[in-house]
């Protein structure tokens, strides 16, 4: 038997495939390079920044720049065009997926490389700029040939065509999806627009959800998205200025304002602030107003920014400034103040009692989503004789089965809360529901019938959930949450004192800070802004006749100190 | 004493119209060199201190007394102190913000009180009108001007506003709402407590509130409004403070207030720890630190200011001769 083993070992060990199960990967150091993050890399300096007269030079420097020998997606195909009856070498250089193949073939190969009239024309017949008659004698002034102008007037039918003279901006061109052309023995190219990428169509809002306004949403290409702001502000003054954000990835934002209305002075920082980033990468707009706001530490977001187009253009009616960053659906705009956060944009739809309802009570959730944990420490542990007699008693007996102190009882509930909030988002949309019903009935039921919490608290945080989901901004809805926490441990700590300094001290902060220069508790204090739409409580609609002075507007009235003309007979 | 007081603060702003944008020590400065600057600068100080002090060790010891028995009174203190450093890290302008938002918040509480109170309201508990008498109230009483001695932060006010009219505007009707709030505050005492409750004298108003109650279900409110005075103090401390640290630097020409925050508030902790008791402390406050500081708000400071436009006359004149 021992013989046997030893046998089947010996075979095994010569013969028997046996798979290795370690594997050793590490990413080594070496390479890091511990420099500073400057905007223009050393290596730049001794590259070539104009175009060479040489296709063949252009085209190499292109195709290293480009990685083409690896990288599966740069198309570069070279043909030669017919201008005058001459042939020339050419290419066009395209990242497959981002162009539209048709237009490409119909627009620039097509007149460029198949004999038509515009190719076929001698050059014999000079080029007419301007004839007159003088004494019988005509005088005519005749354009030079020029393969560059030819070219762009002649052999490229396309509507947005670019010359280009750098390789910068060649680059630029064909990462964003056009399509660039390069023609021997002249130094410049063209960049021609042939967008054709996939991209989601516009669909409903999905967080700023409203009743009677409108139903689409922005969506993550920058030019849709301020062509829909485009098709409803509707007037020629609306200026809309694009650079780009990020050293490597160069993204696309739009800064947004009317040109008669915006204070030029906030148009002025919000392009200075923008554009004065040393990043490498800016991929959404929440980067983006986390690097542009004024105080990055506050707790308090100090950019709106919403899906909707009917609430940015209201905002740039008002005077602000919208950015759009390209591949995010989320517009920024400047400068955001409290009252900003509160509101909702079917506010302005309604007749103004039911909106000035809304935000009363929107005021009331707003109280309670901060202050109700932390009132209910703070009178459970110091102030009992707040509550009536009969609700201290029924309070005291739930809790007498509960061994932890209220701070903890109230913690486990808040934080399971939470828990069960990002759970949901998190999870995929089929199992959300099935995630709040496990978390909200049968965990709060199984620590009420575990004596874990007390039913009162139950309520509590019920109560506090329901209020917050009732804030309009979904940021804003943080800070709310995270002041929460501190009120509880102040309650806990101090009683009503403690919730006092905390209250003191978060409206000292909220007094300092400002958001482009608007102080953030405006309307409430140092500025008369009655009379506008911003205002918290809103006037009636033939009220609103000043634009916010959040912003110091150039025109002060949005609309006639008598805006029912046809009430009053004074008919236009 | 309130009429009194807004006649003071209209005197005070005629005295400052000649000195736009000038505190009372640029005055000193201007009537006696910077000796009299540093000498009344030091005043100064002992008194923005000694204010904050007082009050914070008045109500911390009352707090403790309603709500943290068992808690030690440097516990309370510290909340205090900690959200006045905080506080007084930002400008004079964010201070002004913040109480416009707190101040209608106060208004608003007295005026719950006074409605609430308005059944229990003996009208006989006004007589006799002249108190001890007409020498008692209006001779000896001249020392409650002491409740106006908020008075002296006018005296440093005129630097942060731009105009002079404004700086009138601005003191007189600062007085007169404290003038509206204290005689509201008397009145609810007066008219509700009986006498026994007023000589109490540690928070008569807290007293009050205690006996309000709405219905069956909301009978005992009194933390709502302390939570409101909380407020009120901490800002009234940080005020206080906030100058103090503004005459120190400017009698030493320090231009980074930060490290000067921390000492001052550390050095009001330190002092609040000396008094023994309450009763100690009320003793400094009623036979010391009244009478000296209403020498120092109402005498000295007016008459430097007096003596300074005197001067200012003079040397006006001899400039117009020349």
């Amino acid at each position: 038997m021992n013989q046997n083993n030893i046998f089947k070992k010996i075979y095994n060990q010569f013969f028997k495939y046996s798979p290795q199960n370690e594997y050793n990967f590490f990413l080594t150091t070496e390479n890091v390079k511990d420099i500073e993050n400057t905007p223009v890399s050393p290596a730049k300096d001794l590259e070539p920044t104009n175009f060479y007269t040489n296709i063949q030079e252009n085209l190499n420097f292109i195709k290293t720049k480009y990685n083409s020998l690896i990288n599966s997606d740069i198309i570069i195909r070279e043909f030669v065009i017919t201008a005058r009856n001459k042939e020339y070498n050419a290419a066009i250089i395209y990242i497959d997926g981002m162009v539209e193949s048709k237009i490409i073939n119909a627009s620039v190969l097509n007149p460029l490389m198949l004999r038509n009239r515009a190719n076929t024309y001698t050059g014999d017949e000079k080029e007419i700029v301007s004839e007159f008659n003088n004494n019988d004698v005509v005088i005519r002034k005749i354009k030079k040939f020029n393969l560059q102008n030819y070219i762009m007037d002649h052999l490229i039918p396309q509507n947005d065509v670019k010359h280009i003279e750098k390789f910068e901006e060649a680059f630029s061109g064909i990462n964003m999806g056009n399509c660039f052309l390069l023609v021997d023995t002249i130094n410049v190219g063209f960049d021609i627009d042939v967008k054709g990428f996939k991209q989601r169509s516009v669909s409903n809002p999905q967080n700023e959800i409203v009743i009677r306004g409108p139903q689409e949403a922005f969506v993550e290409n920058i030019r849709t998205n301020t062509s829909m702001i485009r098709r409803i502000i509707n007037n020629e003054n609306l200026v809309i200025e694009n650079c780009s954000v990020g050293e490597i990835t160069k993204t696309k934002v739009a800064i947004c304002y009317l040109k008669d209305i915006t204070n030029n002075d906030l148009v002025a920082e919000v392009k200075y602030r923008i554009n004065n980033l040393d990043i490498d990468h800016l991929t959404s707009s929440g980067q983006l107003e986390q690097l542009i706001q004024d105080n990055a530490s506050s707790l308090f977001p100090q950019l709106l920014a919403t899906e909707r187009p009917d609430k940015t253009v209201t905002h740039i009616l008002e005077g602000r400034v919208a950015i759009i960053v390209n591949g995010t659906p989320y517009v920024l705009l400047a400068p955001g103040v409290l009252s900003d956060f509160l509101s909702s944009p079917e506010d302005t739809n309604f007749k103004f009692q039911f909106s000035d309802m809304l935000r009363l009570i929107r005021l009331v959730a707003i109280f309670f989503a901060l202050f109700l944990p932390g009132i209910y420490v703070a009178v459970t542990a110091y102030h009992h004789e707040l509550l009536p007699t009969e609700l201290l008693f029924t309070i005291e007996a739930a809790r007498e089965t509960v061994p932890f102190p209220t701070i903890i009882e109230i913690l486990l509930m808040e934080v399971s809360f939470e828990l069960i909030r990002e759970a949901g988002l998190r999870v995929p949309s089929p199992i959300g529901p099935t995630i709040g019903i496990v978390g909200g009935l049968i965990l709060g039921e199984a620590a009420v019938n575990a004596n874990l919490v007390s039913p009162v608290l139950i309520i509590i945080v019920a109560i506090t959930a329901i209020c917050s989901f009732s804030i309009p901004d979904f940021t804003f809805n943080f800070t709310i949450r995270i002041c929460r926490f501190i009120y509880i441990f102040l309650g806990y700590m101090a009683g009503f004192l403690g919730i006092a300094v905390g209250l003191f001290i978060q409206i000292i902060f909220l007094s300092n800070l400002k958001s482009f220069g608007a102080p953030y508790l405006t309307p409430y204090m140092l500025h008369n802004n009655k009379r506008a739409a911003t205002s918290y409580f809103l006037p009636p609609i033939w009220k609103r006749e000043n634009r916010s002075n959040v912003v110091s507007p150039k025109k002060k009235y949005s609309q006639g100190k008598i805006s029912m003309l046809w009430k009053n007979n004074k008919v236009k | 004493m309130s009429v009194i007081a807004v006649l003071i603060a209209w005197f005070i702003s005629y005295l400052f119209k000649k000195f736009q944008g000038k505190d009372i020590l640029d005055v000193c400065e201007f009537l006696g060199g910077n000796t009299l600057k540093i000498i009344m600068g030091i005043f100064y100080i002992f008194l923005l201190i000694l204010v904050p002090m007082f009050v914070i060790k008045n109500f911390s010891e009352t707090l403790q007394l309603i709500y943290f028995r068992t808690s030690p009174l440097i516990y309370i203190v510290l909340f205090f102190l900690v959200s006045s450093t905080i506080t007084n890290k930002f400008s004079i302008k964010v201070l002004a913000k913040a109480n416009l938002i707190i101040i209608p918040i106060v208004f608003l509480s007295i005026i719950v009180i006074l409605l609430s109170s308005i059944k229990d309201f003996t009208p006989q508990r006004i007589f006799p009108i002249l108190g001890y008498g007409a020498n008692e109230t209006f001779l000896m009483g001249l020392s409650n001007l002491f409740s106006y001695s908020g008075i002296c932060y006018l005296l440093f006010l005129n630097p942060f506003i731009n105009k002079t009219t404004e700086f009138k505007k601005i003191s007189i009707i600062s007085i007169i709402i404290s003038g509206i709030y204290l005689f509201l505050s008397v009145t609810c005492i007066l008219l509700s407590l009986s006498f026994t409750f007023k000589s109490g004298e540690s928070f008569s108003l807290y007293l009050l509130t205690r006996n309000l109650e709405y219905g069956r279900f909301i009978q005992r409110i009194d933390a709502v409004f302390i939570l409101i005075w909380i407020i009120s103090t901490i800002s009234y401390i940080s005020i206080a403070i906030y100058f103090c640290i503004y005459v120190f630097k400017k009698i030493t020409k320090i231009s980074d207030s930060s490290s000067i925050n921390y000492t001052i508030n550390l050095l009001i902790l330190g002092l609040l720890i000396l008094p023994s008791n309450f009763a100690t402390l009320n003793n400094i406050i009623g036979k010391i630190f009244k009478y000296s500081s209403l020498i120092l708000i109402f005498g000295i400071s007016i008459l430097i200011l007096i003596s300074a436009n005197i001067k200012l006359g003079i040397i006006n004149k001899k400039k117009g001769r020349v």
